[in-house]
């Protein structure tokens, strides 16, 4: 009962937040349509009607997108095993987790340097860079060089060296000569990018044929990870698998060894640490390996496993978002893992929205960022839902 | 706490009413058959209002809507978009998904060859695709512009307006859908030249070589300040018209060359009518009909016809073409009321019919 209130008080924020986004959410869907606005003068109730109804079809095409529709799924049970329909029924959710994939192993990184004081705003970067090792592992190993397990075992390493070098240049410069890491890994997040442009588009070993488009070969035909479910139309492979591995393995590093310990004390109190004997420099640089391999090893298994190609977009939004997924899941592995499933469940929920209610899809971008605000402010968050609707004397609960 | 667990409450009836509600039916229709077909676009990043690429696309769906079909459409957020949109949009019973710009390849072409969707008709805006044995899958149907054609007439009216008989051009990124407007530019400038007897040389692109200037970005399409430097650089060098072949890039272009009294040419759609506020500088667009072309995609698919051919947009078929010369509004008039002469749009209407009629080859005249 104990550990239940504790996890209730532990979850109670962000779970509130989320509410409370959804609700300003629907607000705006209702007040943001032309024909709702259009009536509210004639008629405020069929009016809001209206628009309630028509927030309620977004919210749950957005739950159907991003869990499943319980029909697709009565019909599946009732088909006596069509691998077709349950194809369908489960790929919402299973779309859902691999879209929280590189929020996971990017949010992991953060984490790490975020204990250690580090703003390591670089994770995109990171991530690039790591893709691009395991993109380079998989044509140099795959396709029969290598046996297909060593193959894997090679994206994976050459993901971890290209995200831990690539976060050790920052690293050295912060620790040697105080360069401003914030500075420093956000510009490597461009060279980065432009580095994967150059490299998809000047080597034939690399560029897609007939070497028009700035992508890679498709790397499936390489290296396949191996699925993890019976179905093979749905896409969930060993990442998420490897994801979780890697969660307990921060989680483990952070609070239980000695390390650990040691790059936590050098966040809290980087004097305090020096006077207790732990390197400064050698915090700084160690965080920002271990930060730098998890972004590298998520880069490759996605560039390798899900996307099956290596693009300069490669990173797309992950890196910013899995920092708001840090701090959201209060950069402990748990919380973390949690906060990109629900970032992933509101990722893929939100393009069946758009297919049926034509919502544009920046709408989800607009929720994700409130629920971030809100988790930010607690107090506004927990003010709000103590007393929606009656004025309150301006003192705030403490 | 009472409050607290009302307004979660809340939450969860609105989900629950949420989850009863069934879609709304499509609106009643002449023909029934067509609101039991479901069109849909699966968009690139710029989303149904880039002002550009996707809202052409976009605005030819709606116009199916109108004509009674279903439609749906979708967004990528980033390169990892493409493979679930496109499954979004099978798993919801499209029966003909278009794929907008160049990008979504991969994603598409596997959809397209999974046995599973053998029975629904796809589509890939701005490029045409074929097996390696060189036949087009039966389900599939590439759409394709011939714009070097409306572009060779854009840049003939540009070198007739130019006073410095250079003009220039610049790409995103080097996609063959990009440097086909940019050969439609170098050879209506030569072909202006040995008409005219002016020399009129053009930066930016080089059809022999095949190199040029285009945006080193990860955001090629989406770079305005590219797009101002890049104009700033070309006028630097004499040009006084830029085409820029480049998305939401080209506004940057726009504001430079207006700033500085000099024109430029739209790309993909009358961006006169799109981009109101830069009607001043853009002489013309060499437009993509890419709406109509979505449009005549679907009602094909819809009338039996799955695929298997490639649809080439031409100056003949009204596929592409120039944006109109017979403008009214008054910031355009202003500007180019008389500099485009009624003898030099008689000239650019005479090689119009010269392109259509075959007598003149615009890639001959690129790589002359």
């Amino acid at each position: 009962m104990n550990g239940l209130k504790k996890f209730g008080s532990k979850i109670r924020i962000p779970a509130l937040s989320i509410s409370v986004a959804l609700l300003v959410g629907a607000i705006f869907i209702i007040f943001t349509d032309i024909e709702v606005l259009g009536g509210l003068l004639s008629d405020p109730i069929g009016a809001l009607s209206l628009g309630i109804g028509r927030a309620a079809a977004s919210y749950s095409a957005l739950f159907r997108g991003a869990f499943g529709d319980p029909e697709n799924i009565g019909k599946a049970l009732a088909s006596n095993g069509d691998i077709k329909l349950w194809a369908r029924a489960l790929r919402p959710i299973v779309e859902s987790v691999v879209a929280s994939v590189p929020l996971i192993f990017v949010g992991l990184g953060v984490s790490v340097a975020f204990r250690t004081g580090i703003f390591n705003i670089g994770g995109a970067g990171q991530y690039t860079m790591g893709a691009v090792g395991g993109t380079l592992a998989a044509l140099l190993f795959g396709a029969g060089v290598t046996p297909a397990p060593i193959a894997i075992l090679l994206v994976m390493i050459f993901g971890v060296i290209g995200g831990a070098a690539w976060a050790f240049i920052p690293g050295y410069l912060k620790a040697r000569v105080g360069a401003s890491e914030v500075i420093t890994t956000i510009m490597l997040n461009f060279i980065a990018g432009q580095f994967v442009f150059f490299l998809v588009s000047n080597f034939e070993f690399i560029q897609k044929p007939p070497r028009i488009q700035p992508v890679s070969k498709e790397l499936s035909q390489f290296v396949d990870l191996p699925g993890i479910l019976p179905i093979s139309a749905l896409r969930m492979d060993i990442s998420i698998i490897i994801a979780l591995l890697t969660a307990v393995a921060v989680s483990w590093f952070l609070f239980r060894s000695t390390r650990g310990f040691e790059l936590r004390a050098a966040g809290l109190n980087l004097a305090a640490a020096k006077y207790a004997g732990i390197g400064a420099g050698t915090s700084i640089i160690t965080a920002m390996l271990i930060s730098g391999a998890i972004s590298g090893l998520g880069g490759a298994l996605v560039a390798v496993g899900t996307i099956k190609q290596l693009s300069p977009g490669i990173a797309g939004s992950v890196g910013f978002t899995a920092i708001a997924i840090a701090l959201v899941g209060g950069t402990r592995p748990s919380g973390v893992v949690a906060t990109a499933l629900v970032f992933g469940l509101l990722q893929h929920g939100g393009s069946l929205m758009q297919v049926e209610t034509s919502i544009p899809i920046e709408m989800l971008l607009f929720i994700q960022a409130l629920v971030i605000a809100f988790i930010a402010a607690p107090e506004l968050t927990l003010g709000i839902l103590k007393n929606p609707f009656r004025r309150r004397p301006r003192s705030v609960a403490k | 706490m009472k409050t607290r667990m009302f307004a979660l409450l809340t939450v969860l009836a609105l989900l629950a009413a949420a989850c009863g509600g069934s879609t709304a039916s499509p609106s009643a229709s002449a023909d029934a058959g067509k609101a039991d077909y479901k069109a849909c676009l699966s968009l690139d990043t710029g989303g149904p209002a880039d002002k550009n690429f996707n809202q052409s696309a976009y605005e030819g769906l709606e116009a199916l809507k109108a004509e009674g079909f279903q439609t749906a459409y979708t967004t990528a957020v980033d390169d990892s978009s493409y493979v679930p949109n496109i499954q979004q949009l099978i798993d919801e019973g499209c029966n003909s998904v278009i794929a907008v710009g160049y990008n979504q390849g991969t994603a598409l072409q596997a959809a397209a060859l999974d046995a599973a969707n053998a029975d629904i008709a796809f589509g890939w805006v701005d490029a045409t695709w074929a097996l390696e044995d060189g036949t087009i899958p039966a389900n599939f149907t590439g759409i394709d512009f011939q714009i070097d054609e409306a572009s060779m007439l854009a840049a003939y009216l540009a070198a007739g307006i130019s006073t410095t008989h250079v003009i220039a051009t610049y790409g995103g990124a080097p996609y063959p859908g990009v440097t086909k407007f940019m050969d439609g530019w170098v050879a209506g400038a030569k072909y202006y030249a040995d008409k005219k007897g002016v020399a009129t040389s053009v930066l930016g692109w080089d059809p022999v070589a095949g190199t040029g200037t285009f945006n080193p970005s990860t955001a090629p399409f989406n770079d305005v300040d590219f797009g101002k430097t890049t104009a700033e650089a070309f006028m630097g060098q004499n040009a006084d018209v830029v085409h820029a072949v480049a998305g939401t890039t080209g506004n940057g272009t726009y504001q430079a060359m207006m700033d500085a009294g000099k024109y430029s040419v739209g790309v993909d759609l009358d961006q006169c009518v799109s981009l109101p506020e830069y009607c001043g500088t853009l002489l013309t667009s060499a437009q993509k009909n890419i709406g109509a072309a979505v449009i005549t995609a679907v009602n094909d698919n819809y009338a039996g016809k799955m695929g298997g051919t490639n649809y080439i947009g031409t100056l003949e078929n009204g596929g592409v073409q120039i944006a109109t010369l017979d403008r009214t509004e008054s910031a355009w008039t202003a500007t180019f009321g008389t500099l485009v002469t009624a003898e030099l749009k008689a000239e650019v209407d005479a090689l119009k019919a010269a392109i259509i009629d075959g007598s003149v080859n615009v890639l001959e005249w690129a790589k002359k």
